[in-house]
Protein backbone atom coordinates (compact mmCIF):
# COMPACT_ATOMS: atom_id res chain seq x y z
CA UNK A 1 0.00 0.00 0.00
CA UNK A 2 1.51 3.39 -1.06
CA UNK A 3 -0.36 6.04 -0.15
CA UNK A 4 -0.36 9.84 -1.22
CA UNK A 5 0.11 13.44 1.29
CA UNK A 6 -0.30 16.90 1.04
CA UNK A 7 1.68 19.62 2.61
CA UNK A 8 1.79 22.98 3.12
CA UNK A 9 5.42 23.48 2.49
CA UNK A 10 6.64 25.26 -0.55
CA UNK A 11 8.51 22.03 -2.21
CA UNK A 12 8.72 18.24 -1.31
CA UNK A 13 11.87 16.17 -2.19
CA UNK A 14 11.10 13.18 -3.74
CA UNK A 15 13.54 11.24 -2.01
CA UNK A 16 12.26 11.82 1.16
CA UNK A 17 8.48 11.32 0.24
CA UNK A 18 10.08 7.85 -1.26
CA UNK A 19 11.61 7.29 2.47
CA UNK A 20 9.04 8.15 4.26
CA UNK A 21 7.13 5.71 2.22
CA UNK A 22 4.37 7.96 -0.02
CA UNK A 23 3.78 7.28 -3.71
CA UNK A 24 3.60 11.41 -3.50
CA UNK A 25 3.69 14.29 -1.34
CA UNK A 26 1.64 17.27 -3.04
CA UNK A 27 2.96 20.56 -2.26
CA UNK A 28 1.29 23.91 -1.88
CA UNK A 29 2.05 24.79 -5.12
CA UNK A 30 0.61 21.78 -6.60
CA UNK A 31 -2.65 21.35 -4.67
CA UNK A 32 -3.07 24.38 -2.18
CA UNK A 33 -5.55 24.11 1.06
CA UNK A 34 -7.42 27.02 1.01
CA UNK A 35 -10.33 28.77 2.46
CA UNK A 36 -11.29 31.08 -0.38
CA UNK A 37 -14.00 30.20 -2.16
CA UNK A 38 -12.95 31.93 -4.76
CA UNK A 39 -9.79 29.66 -5.81
CA UNK A 40 -9.65 28.68 -9.64
CA UNK A 41 -6.89 26.49 -9.03
CA UNK A 42 -6.73 22.29 -7.63
CA UNK A 43 -7.41 23.18 -4.37
CA UNK A 44 -8.58 21.61 -0.74
CA UNK A 45 -11.34 23.82 0.95
CA UNK A 46 -11.05 24.41 4.53
CA UNK A 47 -13.50 25.43 6.37
CA UNK A 48 -16.56 25.16 8.85
CA UNK A 49 -20.05 26.53 8.12
CA UNK A 50 -21.96 24.10 6.14
CA UNK A 51 -23.18 26.33 3.39
CA UNK A 52 -19.75 27.32 2.37
CA UNK A 53 -18.94 24.20 2.51
CA UNK A 54 -21.66 23.14 -0.05
CA UNK A 55 -20.96 26.16 -2.09
CA UNK A 56 -16.77 24.40 -2.12
CA UNK A 57 -18.14 20.93 -2.41
CA UNK A 58 -20.55 21.93 -5.55
CA UNK A 59 -16.87 22.69 -7.24
CA UNK A 60 -15.07 21.16 -9.95
CA UNK A 61 -11.72 22.22 -8.77
CA UNK A 62 -12.18 21.39 -5.33
CA UNK A 63 -10.71 17.65 -4.56
CA UNK A 64 -12.09 17.77 -1.21
CA UNK A 65 -12.70 19.44 1.82
CA UNK A 66 -11.05 19.99 5.57
CA UNK A 67 -13.61 20.65 8.26
CA UNK A 68 -11.49 22.59 10.44
CA UNK A 69 -11.35 21.50 14.42
CA UNK A 70 -12.69 18.47 12.92
CA UNK A 71 -16.12 19.06 14.19
CA UNK A 72 -18.95 16.79 12.45
CA UNK A 73 -20.94 18.87 10.52
CA UNK A 74 -23.57 16.07 9.04
CA UNK A 75 -25.06 17.63 6.53
CA UNK A 76 -21.20 18.34 5.03
CA UNK A 77 -20.14 14.83 5.15
CA UNK A 78 -23.60 13.36 4.05
CA UNK A 79 -23.12 16.11 0.74
CA UNK A 80 -19.08 15.28 0.45
CA UNK A 81 -20.75 11.39 0.02
CA UNK A 82 -23.36 12.67 -2.89
CA UNK A 83 -20.86 14.72 -4.91
CA UNK A 84 -17.65 12.01 -4.70
CA UNK A 85 -15.38 14.33 -2.99
CA UNK A 86 -13.02 13.32 -0.05
CA UNK A 87 -13.42 14.37 3.20
CA UNK A 88 -9.50 14.89 4.46
CA UNK A 89 -8.56 14.97 7.81
CA UNK A 90 -5.43 16.83 9.07
CA UNK A 91 -3.43 15.35 11.71
CA UNK A 92 -1.75 18.48 12.48
CA UNK A 93 -4.38 19.17 14.90
CA UNK A 94 -3.81 15.94 16.41
CA UNK A 95 -0.25 15.77 16.73
CA UNK A 96 1.25 19.59 17.46
CA UNK A 97 -1.16 20.56 20.28
CA UNK A 98 -0.85 20.10 24.13
CA UNK A 99 -1.55 16.94 25.65
CA UNK A 100 -5.84 18.56 27.36
CA UNK A 101 -5.97 20.41 23.37
CA UNK A 102 -4.75 17.00 21.72
CA UNK A 103 -7.06 14.72 23.82
CA UNK A 104 -10.09 16.58 22.94
CA UNK A 105 -9.16 16.67 19.00
CA UNK A 106 -8.73 13.17 19.45
CA UNK A 107 -12.38 12.32 20.55
CA UNK A 108 -13.75 14.53 17.50
CA UNK A 109 -11.85 13.11 14.95
CA UNK A 110 -12.54 9.61 16.15
CA UNK A 111 -16.72 11.03 16.35
CA UNK A 112 -16.53 12.47 12.57
CA UNK A 113 -15.02 9.45 11.45
CA UNK A 114 -16.92 7.07 12.64
CA UNK A 115 -20.04 8.75 11.05
CA UNK A 116 -18.30 9.41 8.21
CA UNK A 117 -17.02 5.85 8.02
CA UNK A 118 -21.07 4.86 8.63
CA UNK A 119 -22.10 6.98 5.83
CA UNK A 120 -19.47 5.72 3.44
CA UNK A 121 -17.80 9.05 2.72
CA UNK A 122 -14.26 8.81 1.34
CA UNK A 123 -11.74 9.82 3.79
CA UNK A 124 -7.87 10.90 3.78
CA UNK A 125 -5.68 11.65 6.44
CA UNK A 126 -3.31 14.16 5.44
CA UNK A 127 -0.45 15.95 7.44
CA UNK A 128 -0.96 19.81 6.25
CA UNK A 129 2.71 19.90 7.28
CA UNK A 130 4.29 23.35 7.42
CA UNK A 131 7.70 21.84 7.47
CA UNK A 132 9.60 18.97 7.48
CA UNK A 133 9.45 18.45 11.43
CA UNK A 134 5.63 18.28 11.19
CA UNK A 135 5.38 15.27 8.55
CA UNK A 136 4.17 11.95 9.66
CA UNK A 137 5.33 8.44 7.31
CA UNK A 138 3.06 6.77 5.98
CA UNK A 139 3.33 3.93 8.67
CA UNK A 140 2.52 6.24 11.36
CA UNK A 141 -0.37 7.18 9.36
CA UNK A 142 -1.56 4.27 8.98
CA UNK A 143 -1.19 3.58 13.02
CA UNK A 144 -3.08 6.74 13.36
CA UNK A 145 -5.89 5.86 11.27
CA UNK A 146 -6.02 2.61 13.27
CA UNK A 147 -6.26 4.40 16.37
CA UNK A 148 -8.98 6.75 15.32
CA UNK A 149 -11.52 3.81 14.45
CA UNK A 150 -10.53 2.87 10.59
CA UNK A 151 -11.08 -0.33 10.18
CA UNK A 152 -10.62 -0.65 6.50
CA UNK A 153 -7.25 1.15 5.05
CA UNK A 154 -7.57 0.03 1.24
CA UNK A 155 -5.35 1.01 -1.49
CA UNK A 156 -6.57 4.87 -2.19
CA UNK A 157 -7.31 3.90 -5.94
CA UNK A 158 -9.54 7.09 -5.27
CA UNK A 159 -7.11 8.82 -4.27
CA UNK A 160 -5.75 12.50 -6.17
CA UNK A 161 -4.31 11.70 -9.85
CA UNK B 1 11.70 -25.28 28.22
CA UNK B 2 13.49 -22.11 27.40
CA UNK B 3 11.12 -19.64 25.60
CA UNK B 4 13.31 -17.35 23.03
CA UNK B 5 12.03 -13.57 23.54
CA UNK B 6 11.22 -11.96 20.16
CA UNK B 7 11.74 -8.64 19.31
CA UNK B 8 10.75 -6.09 16.36
CA UNK B 9 13.17 -3.24 15.48
CA UNK B 10 11.78 -0.24 14.41
CA UNK B 11 14.17 2.07 11.79
CA UNK B 12 13.70 5.99 13.07
CA UNK B 13 14.58 9.14 11.35
CA UNK B 14 14.63 12.28 13.19
CA UNK B 15 13.98 15.40 11.79
CA UNK B 16 17.34 17.19 13.46
CA UNK B 17 20.36 15.78 14.46
CA UNK B 18 20.29 14.11 18.19
CA UNK B 19 23.24 14.27 20.75
CA UNK B 20 24.64 10.76 21.40
CA UNK B 21 24.97 10.93 25.32
CA UNK B 22 21.09 12.25 25.89
CA UNK B 23 19.60 10.39 22.78
CA UNK B 24 18.36 7.32 24.45
CA UNK B 25 17.05 8.82 28.01
CA UNK B 26 15.32 11.49 26.32
CA UNK B 27 13.95 9.95 23.67
CA UNK B 28 12.25 7.02 25.96
CA UNK B 29 11.26 9.78 28.47
CA UNK B 30 9.75 11.54 25.62
CA UNK B 31 7.70 8.09 24.20
CA UNK B 32 7.14 6.83 27.90
CA UNK B 33 4.71 10.07 28.46
CA UNK B 34 2.60 9.34 25.38
CA UNK B 35 2.34 5.54 26.06
CA UNK B 36 2.13 5.50 29.87
CA UNK B 37 4.30 3.51 32.27
CA UNK B 38 2.38 0.08 32.07
CA UNK B 39 2.61 0.17 28.33
CA UNK B 40 5.94 1.03 28.41
CA UNK B 41 7.08 -1.73 30.90
CA UNK B 42 5.38 -4.45 28.64
CA UNK B 43 7.17 -3.01 25.19
CA UNK B 44 10.76 -2.50 26.84
CA UNK B 45 12.09 0.01 23.88
CA UNK B 46 15.48 0.27 23.77
CA UNK B 47 17.74 2.10 21.21
CA UNK B 48 19.54 -0.73 19.44
CA UNK B 49 21.85 0.85 16.90
CA UNK B 50 22.64 4.28 15.66
CA UNK B 51 23.70 4.20 11.44
CA UNK B 52 23.31 8.37 11.21
CA UNK B 53 23.12 11.24 13.66
CA UNK B 54 19.51 11.35 12.37
CA UNK B 55 19.02 7.29 11.97
CA UNK B 56 18.95 5.03 14.39
CA UNK B 57 16.66 1.79 15.26
CA UNK B 58 14.47 0.93 18.08
CA UNK B 59 14.40 -2.39 19.62
CA UNK B 60 10.71 -3.26 21.49
CA UNK B 61 9.40 -6.59 22.59
CA UNK B 62 6.75 -8.21 19.99
CA UNK B 63 3.65 -7.00 19.63
CA UNK B 64 4.27 -3.46 20.76
CA UNK B 65 5.47 -2.22 17.48
CA UNK B 66 3.05 -0.74 16.18
CA UNK B 67 1.98 1.42 19.75
CA UNK B 68 5.35 2.53 19.56
CA UNK B 69 5.40 4.11 15.77
CA UNK B 70 1.88 5.90 17.04
CA UNK B 71 3.95 6.98 19.92
CA UNK B 72 6.68 8.34 17.89
CA UNK B 73 4.37 10.26 15.77
CA UNK B 74 3.44 11.85 19.18
CA UNK B 75 7.12 12.97 20.13
CA UNK B 76 7.21 16.60 18.85
CA UNK B 77 10.23 18.00 21.16
CA UNK B 78 13.15 15.99 22.77
CA UNK B 79 15.53 17.92 25.31
CA UNK B 80 13.41 21.36 24.59
CA UNK B 81 14.46 21.14 20.66
CA UNK B 82 11.41 20.88 18.57
CA UNK B 83 12.08 17.67 16.78
CA UNK B 84 9.99 15.14 15.19
CA UNK B 85 10.25 11.27 14.80
CA UNK B 86 9.63 9.02 11.43
CA UNK B 87 8.96 5.46 11.66
CA UNK B 88 10.53 4.35 8.01
CA UNK B 89 10.17 0.50 8.52
CA UNK B 90 9.89 -2.31 10.71
CA UNK B 91 11.55 -5.39 10.71
CA UNK B 92 12.03 -8.56 12.81
CA UNK B 93 15.74 -8.19 12.16
CA UNK B 94 18.58 -5.81 12.68
CA UNK B 95 19.89 -6.76 9.42
CA UNK B 96 17.33 -5.80 6.97
CA UNK B 97 17.05 -2.53 8.97
CA UNK B 98 20.86 -2.05 8.58
CA UNK B 99 21.10 -2.50 4.72
CA UNK B 100 18.28 -0.40 4.33
CA UNK B 101 19.25 2.34 5.66
CA UNK B 102 22.60 1.85 3.29
CA UNK B 103 20.22 2.35 0.92
CA UNK B 104 18.89 5.06 2.36
CA UNK B 105 21.76 7.05 2.76
CA UNK B 106 23.16 6.06 -1.00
Amino acid sequence: MRGFDVTEMDSVDEKLAAALGYKKMYSKKELQITGSIDCNERCIFIGNEPGVLGKALRKNNVEGIIISDNELIRQTVEECREHEKILFISTAGLILQEQRQRLRNIYRTRFLMGFAMRERTKIALISAAKSEAELLSAGQMVALAKFLGATRIARPEWSLQ
Amino acid sequence: MILKRKYRYILVRSSGDLDAGMREREILSEVMKVIGELEYSQANPKIASQYTPRLFTIKVNRGYEENMVLALAFVRQIDGKKISLCSLKTSGTIKSLMLYSRKLSA
